[in-house]
């Protein structure tokens, strides 16, 4: 083979894997990007009012902590919707649908680690 | 509540480290018994900004005034300019202009009110910044009912010195 056909495959072999590279790349971001964007929606949906609900409950404001509280499981329901594709109503149990959810049900838990994503996060 | 360098920050050396915001100098501390501190909330949550105003009202004994509030980071810096307060809570997660991007504007417009972060989940690097714009404390929305009271008149009492007095 030419010389120059050599260095031509090498160049095209070389192309090939920075196109690689960078799908893994765009892939990882977009991840990333995911998570930060359910991180934020948890945070100001669920956290913010499960604290809220929390001071409710320590100011003998129960009705108020009740509604909190209800406002956290509609959220968290709708971002599990989201994970799952679909619309959960009050008392949907992915128990009974495992092959919807995202993570096996069946695995054990692990201890909970925050994720480097978290420091991102504010 | 954490007022001081947080370990990550400490452990580096100090040409390393990010020069703080340049705070007020140590003035004369409030006195949290005579006339009302004088306080402005920032959290984009009613109901936070509703509780936390009751827990100042409740636990506070008459010494702490809420005179303003906001649910983003703009309206607090106009809601700062206009009641000029002692004391800033400001939230770091909000829509439109948040926390940490707001205080530089909100310390400019009051410099000589103590801003606390607010945050409702633990985050190094979160503290780590808010300290270094020139925040005077990070406090996390944990057991606020509790903890913001007696760590807030430690605080201001401290004055504007207050990250270098042991608050914790």
């Amino acid at each position: 083979m030419p010389a120059g056909d050599d260095e031509t495959e090498r160049l095209r072999l070389r192309v090939r894997d920075l196109e690689e590279q960078l799908s893994r790349e765009k892939a990882r971001a977009s991840l990333r990007a995911d998570r930060l964007r359910m991180a934020r929606e948890l945070n100001d949906t669920i956290v913010q009012a499960l604290v809220a609900a929390e001071m409710a409950m320590d100011l003998d404001r129960p009705e108020q902590a009740r509604g909190l509280v209800g406002d956290a499981s509609a959220h968290a329901r709708e971002l599990i919707g989201q994970l799952v594709g679909e619309r959960l109503q009050p008392g949907t149990a992915l128990r009974h649908a495992p092959e919807r959810a995202p993570w096996s049900l069946d695995a054990p838990m692990s201890p909970h680690r925050p994720s480097p994503q978290t420091e991102v996060v504010r | 509540m954490t007022t001081t360098a947080p370990p990550a920050l400490a452990a580096r050396a100090p040409e390393q480290a990010p020069r703080p915001a340049p705070r007020p100098a140590p003035g004369p501390a409030l006195q949290v018994d005579a006339a009302p501190v004088r306080v402005v909330v920032v959290d984009d949550a009613p109901d936070l900004r509703e509780l936390i105003t009751l827990v100042l009202g409740r636990r506070g004994a008459g010494r702490w005034s809420v005179v303003g509030s906001a649910g983003d980071g703009i309206a607090a810096v106009e809601v700062v300019a206009e009641q000029a307060p002692d004391v800033v809570l400001l939230d770091i997660a909000m829509p439109i202009m948040d926390g940490l991007q707001a205080l530089p504007l909100v310390r400019r417009a009051c410099p000589q009110a103590l801003v606390v972060m607010l945050s409702a989940f633990p985050s190094s690097s979160a503290r780590a910044s808010a300290l270094a714009q020139g925040a005077h404390a990070y406090l996390e929305k944990d057991d606020l009912v509790a903890t913001l009271v007696p760590k807030l008149t430690r605080l201001v009492q401290a004055g504007a010195g207050g990250e270098n007095a042991g608050l914790g």
